[in-house]
C-alpha cells in the first residue's frame, strides 16, 4: 500500500476521531480536546505500540509540510484580530513582550542546560546546533493560545477587561515564534545566485517572499468575489509558498504566516478569506496525531524537553506577574495570573514539526517533544488556572469545567 | 458565455489578471534565477499550486474570448510543464499522478451521480442509436484510416497485414473513447440543463462500458494476428465479465455505504470522498478492477436508490473547480509538445478524421433517433474529446504489442492531445449556440456563514 492510501485511511481514522475529540464528541462524551489527538498519535506511534513505523512517518511529510504550512498561513490571515476586531495596540505590545519574555527564558535555560550540566553537555552540539535549538524551543514554547480565551469566553461565560486584554495578548504573541522561527532557519546559511545571505537578511527574505506572495495572490482574487477564482488562488499561492519552503528550506510557519499577512492586508476579499480558515479542522487532526506519532520517548530528548518546558512555565508566571503589576484590570485576578497563560496549540506543534523536518536528529525531535509536552500539560494546567483567574477578576459568572477545542477555527495560535 | 449569469466584469479587471499572469511568471522564473537551490521544477508540493494558480488565472483570461476552463487549465500545465517553462517538472508530473487518479475518481462519482434514471429512460431512444453508430462507424472508418495511413507509420514498417489490421482494430476501439472528464467540467462550469447537456452526459458516462466491452473483444481479436504462434482466446472475455460485474458491485456496494453515510452522518463527507479515492483507487487497481466504473456506479446508486443524490451532488460540487484544475493542468504539463511537434500532420489526420466521423455518425443518429433540433445539430460536440481513459488505451497497446513500442504511444498521445485541446471548446460552443448555458457556476456567492471550502 502506498503512502497515499496510508495517507486516506489516516484522514478517515482521523475524521472518524473528530467525533470523538471535535466539538459534538465533547459535548456528548465528555473527552478532551485536541491533546486527546496528540496522546492518540504518541500511543500508536513508535515510542509506544508501534503501529506506526518511523519508515511510514516518513511517508506522512508532504501531508505534515502541507498541514503546517496551512495552519501557519490561517495564523497570519487572523493575526492581530479577535472576534471579529482588531485587537488593542497596548495589548498587542504586551503579549509580544510576554512571549518574548518566554523565548528568552526557554532559550537561556536551554542554554545554560546544554553548557552547564554534564546530563547535556555530553551530546556535544555544535554552537550553530546549539543556537538552532535553543531557538527553535524558545519559537515553539512562546506563545498563548487564544482558543484558551475562547474556551473561557464559550463554555465559562467569561466576559470583561481583563479577559479582553487576555483575549488580545494571546493574539498577538504569534508574531514571536514566527519570527523566531525564520532567524532560527536563516542560522542555516541561504545561497543565492547573489551569495550568501546573512542570518538577518536571510530571516527577512523568508518574511518578504511570503509577504509578497500574499500580495500577489491579493491582487488577482481581483475586485469581484468569484468562488473558483477564490479557491483556485487561495489553495495555489499557499501550495506554491509551502512548496518553495521545502525546496529552499526556509521555515514552514515563517512563509506562510507572512503569506496569510499579505493576503488580508491588500485583498478587499479579507473578511471571506478568514472564513476560510474553518477548512483547517481537516487539517488539525491528522496534524495533532502525527505530531504525537513522531514525538519520541527515549533517550536524552524527553528530559531536554522536560528543561525547556519548565522553564516555559517559570517564563509564563513571571510574564503574569509582570501583568498583575501592569495592568489595573488584573489586580484583583492575583500574581499568579501567568498560570492562566500556559495554554500552547497548534501553532507551538507547527513549529515542532517543521522543526523536526528540517532538522531532523537531536534538535528537531527535542523542539518537537516540548511542544508536544507543552500542549499536553497547557491543557491540563491552563484552563482551570485561567477560569480561577477569571474568577477572582470576577469575570466568570459560574464554574464550568470544559478543555478548549484545538481543533477548531480560528484556534491557529 | 450566454445565459443568467452577472454583468461580465471590466475590461480593466481582466488587463489587471493579464498582468499578473505576467508578474507571477516573472516571480517564478527570478525565484528559480535567485536561488540554485530550487532547481530545475519547483517540487511537486509547488508544482500543484501553480497548476491552481495558473490554471484559475488564464482560465478566466480565456474566457474574454469565450473558452472554456478546461482550456485555460490545460494551457496553463502546458506553459509550466516540462516541455516549455519547466517549473513543473517531469519528476513532480510523475508523482501527481496518485493525486490524478483521485481527481478522476471523483469525477467519475460526479459522473455517476448527475446520471438521472429519468433522464436515460427519457433519451434512451437517442442513446442507444448514438451509442450504434458512433462506436460502430468510428471504429471502423478510424481502423481503415490507420490501415490506409501504413506508409506514413515508420514503426509499421515491415510489419505484415494481418498484423497491421489488428492493431488497428484496437486503434479504432481508442478513437471511441470519450471524455467524461470534459464533459463534465464544462457542464459544471455552464451549469447547461437541457437535451443536449443530458445527452452527452449519459453518452460519455454509460460509453466506459462500452469502451471496455470493445476493447476486450479487439484484444481478442487482434491477438492471434499480431503475435505469431497466439491462438483466439476467450479468456479475455472472461476476464472482462469478472470486471466489468465486480466493479458494478463493488460500485453498488460503496454507493450504498456513502448513502447510509450520508443519511446518518451528514457532515464530513468531502473528506470522507477523498480519504476513499486515495485508498480505494490503490486498491482496485491492485484487485485488477475498474475503479472508474466503480466509482461511477457508486455515484449512480446514491443519486438513484436513494434519497441523498442532491446532497451528494452539492458535495461533490463543491470541490469541482478544484478538481477539474488539477486534473486537467496536470494533463496539459504532460502533454509531450516533442512529439506532437514531430508527429503533428499524421495526428491531425487521424484527429480531423475522427472528428468528421463524430460528425456523420452524430448525424445519422440522430435522424434514426428523431432527435429535437438542437441534438440533431450539435449531438456530435460533446464527444471529440478524449484524455486519460485513450491513453490508458494506448498503453495497453504498447504493453500488449510491445513490437509497436514508443512510435505507436506517442502517435496516441499525439492525435488525443488534439482531441483534447480542440473537444472542449466545441462542446461548450454547442451548449452556447444552443441555448443551454445558463451562466457561469462560480459566479454564486456561498451563502454568508458557509465556509468556502466547507460544503
Amino acid at each position: 500500500m502506498t503512502g497515499l492510501a496510508v495517507l486516506g485511511l489516516l484522514l478517515v481514522g482521523s475524521y472518524l476521531g473528530g467525533f470523538l475529540f471535535g466539538a459534538g464528541g465533547r459535548k456528548a462524551r465528555g473527552l478532551a480536546s485536541g491533546a486527546g489527538g496528540v496522546v492518540l498519535g504518541f500511543v500508536c506511534g513508535p515510542a509506544v505500540l508501534a503501529l506506526l513505523s518511523a519508515e511510514t512517518l516518513d511517508l506522512f511529510s508532504p501531508l505534515i509540510q502541507v498541514g503546517v504550512g496551512w495552519l501557519a498561513m490561517n495564523t497570519g490571515l487572523v493575526y492581530g484580530r479577535v472576534l471579529g476586531r482588531p485587537v488593542r495596540v497596548e495589548d498587542a505590545l504586551w503579549g509580544i513582550g510576554a512571549a518574548l519574555l518566554t523565548l528568552a527564558g526557554v532559550a537561556g535555560a536551554v542554554w545554560l542546560a546544554l553548557t552547564s550540566l554534564p546530563l547535556f553537555r555530553a551530546i556535544g552540539l555544535a554552537p550553530a546546533e546549539r543556537w538552532a535549538l535553543a531557538l527553535g524551543l524558545g519559537a515553539a514554547l512562546a506563545e498563548t493560545t487564544r482558543s484558551v480565551a475562547r474556551w473561557a469566553r464559550d463554555r465559562c461565560q467569561a466576559r470583561g477587561p481583563l479577559f479582553d486584554r487576555i483575549f488580545n495578548l494571546a493574539a498577538a504573541d504569534d508574531l514571536v515564534p514566527v519570527v523566531a522561527s525564520a532567524v532560527a532557519f536563516a542560522l542555516v546559511p541561504l545561497s543565492t545566485s547573489a551569495g550568501t545571505l546573512s542570518v538577518a537578511a536571510g530571516a527577512a527574505a523568508q518574511l518578504g517572499v511570503g509577504f509578497v506572495l500574499g500580495v500577489v495572490g491579493a491582487l488577482t482574487l481581483g475586485r469581484d468575489f468569484r468562488v473558483n477564482v477564490f479557491r483556485g488562488t487561495l489553495l495555489g499561492v499557499s501550495l506554491i509558498a509551502i512548496g518553495f519552503a521545502v525546496r529552499l528550506r526556509l521555515s514552514l510557519v515563517a512563509v506562510p504566516f507572512a503569506l496569510g499577512l499579505g493576503l488580508v492586508a491588500v485583498s478587499r476579499h479579507r473578511a471571506r478569506i478568514r472564513r476560510a480558515v474553518s477548512a483547517e479542522r481537516y487539517v488539525v487532526l491528522p496534524i495533532l496525531f502525527l505530531a504525537g506519532a513522531m514525538t519520541p520517548a527515549a533517550g536524552i530528548v524527553p528530559w531536554l524537553a522536560a528543561v525547556a518546558v519548565g522553564a516555559r512555565l517559570v517564563s509564563k508566571l513571571v510574564a503574569g506577574l509582570g501583568l498583575w503589576a501592569a495592568w489595573p484590570e488584573a489586580r484583583p485576578a492575583g500574581p499568579l495570573l501567568g498560570a492562566g497563560l500556559t495554554s500552547s496549540g497548534t501553532l507551538s506543534l507547527a513549529v515542532g514539526l517543521s522543526f523536526a523536518l528540517r532538522f531532523p536528529g537531536l534538535v528537531g525531535a527535542t523542539v518537537l517533544t516540548a511542544a508536544t509536552l507543552a500542549m499536553v500539560l497547557g491543557e491540563l494546567l491552563g484552563p482551570p488556572s485561567l477560569r480561577s483567574v477569571l474568577r477572582r477578576a470576577g469575570e466568570v459568572p459560574a464554574a464550568t469545567a470544559e478543555t478548549p477545542a484545538v481543533g477548531t477555527a480560528e484556534a491557529a495560535s | 458565455m450566454s445565459g443568467a449569469g452577472p454583468a461580465p466584469r471590466p475590461l480593466r479587471d481582466r488587463l489587471l489578471e493579464a498582468v499578473l499572469v505576467l508578474v507571477l511568471l516573472g516571480l517564478l522564473v527570478a525565484a528559480r534565477r535567485l536561488f540554485p537551490s530550487l532547481g530545475a521544477g519547483a517540487g511537486t508540493i509547488a508544482s500543484v499550486g501553480i497548476l491552481l494558480l495558473g490554471g484559475t488565472v488564464v482560465a478566466n483570461l480565456l474566457e474574454l474570448v469565450g473558452l472554456p476552463h478546461l482550456t485555460g487549465y490545460l494551457l496553463a500545465g502546458v506553459a509550466a510543464g516540462p516541455y516549455l517553462l519547466n517549473l513543473v517538472d517531469h519528476r513532480a508530473v510523475e508523482e501527481l499522478t496518485p493525486v490524478n487518479a483521485l481527481a478522476l475518481s471523483l469525477i467519475a462519482l460526479a459522473g455517476g451521480a448527475e446520471l438521472r434514471l429519468a433522464s436515460l429512460r427519457t433519451g434512451l431512444r437517442s442513446l442507444g442509436w448514438a451509442t450504434l453508430w458512433q462506436n460502430v462507424l468510428v471504429m471502423v472508418v478510424l481502423a481503415g484510416v490507420f490501415v490506409a495511413a501504413r506508409p506514413l507509420l515508420p514503426f509499421l514498417r515491415g510489419v505484415p497485414t494481418l498484423a497491421v489490421v489488428g492493431v488497428a482494430l484496437v486503434w479504432g476501439v481508442m478513437a471511441v473513447t470519450r471524455s467524461p472528464s470534459a464533459v463534465l467540467g464544462i457542464l459544471s462550469q455552464t451549469r447547461a440543463k437541457g437535451p443536449l447537456a443530458s445527452f452527452t452526459l449519459n453518452f460519455v458516462m454509460t460509453s466506459d462500458v462500452v469502451v471496455v466491452v470493445l476493447l476486450a473483444m479487439a484484444l481478442t481479436l487482434a491477438r492471434p494476428l499480431v503475435l505469431p504462434g497466439s491462438e483466439l482466446s476467450l479468456s479475455a472475455v472472461k476476464e472482462l465479465g469478472v470486471e466489468v460485474l465486480g466493479s458494478i458491485s463493488v460500485g453498488t456496494t460503496i454507493g450504498l455505504f456513502l448513502a447510509a453515510y450520508l443519511r446518518l452522518v451528514k457532515a464530513g463527507l468531502v473528506v470522507m470522498l477523498i480519504a476513499l479515492g486515495l485508498v480505494f483507487t490503490e486498491v482496485f487497481d491492485y484487485l485488477h478492477f475498474d475503479w472508474l466504473l466503480i466509482f461511477m456506479t457508486a455515484g449512480f446508486v446514491v443519486q438513484n436508490l436513494s434519497k441523498q443524490g442532491e446532497r451528494f451532488v452539492e458535495a461533490i460540487d463543491s470541490m469541482g473547480e478544484i478538481v477539474y484544475v488539477i486534473f486537467f493542468g496536470v494533463a496539459g504539463a504532460h502533454l509531450d509538445l516533442g512529439v506532437l511537434r514531430t508527429l503533428w500532420p499524421v495526428a491531425l489526420l487521424f484527429a480531423g478524421a475522427r472528428g468528421i466521423t463524430t460528425f456523420v455518425a452524430g448525424h445519422v443518429a440522430s435522424r434514426y433517433a428523431g432527435d429535437p433540433p438542437a441534438l440533431r445539430r450539435w449531438g456530435w460536440a460533446g464527444l471529440v474529446s478524449q484524455a486519460g481513459l485513450a491513453l490508458g488505451i494506448a498503453n495497453t497497446i504498447s504493453q500488449e504489442f510491445p513490437a509497436f513500442g514508443a512510435g505507436l504511444g506517442a502517435l496516441a498521445v499525439a492525435a488525443v492531445a488534439m482531441n483534447e485541446m480542440v473537444g472542449p471548446v466545441l462542446f461548450k460552443v454547442a451548449l452556447d449556440r444552443s441555448g443551454e448555458t445558463r451562466g457561469e457556476a462560480e459566479e454564486v456567492e456561498p451563502a454568508e456563514g458557509a465556509a468556502v471550502f466547507d460544503p
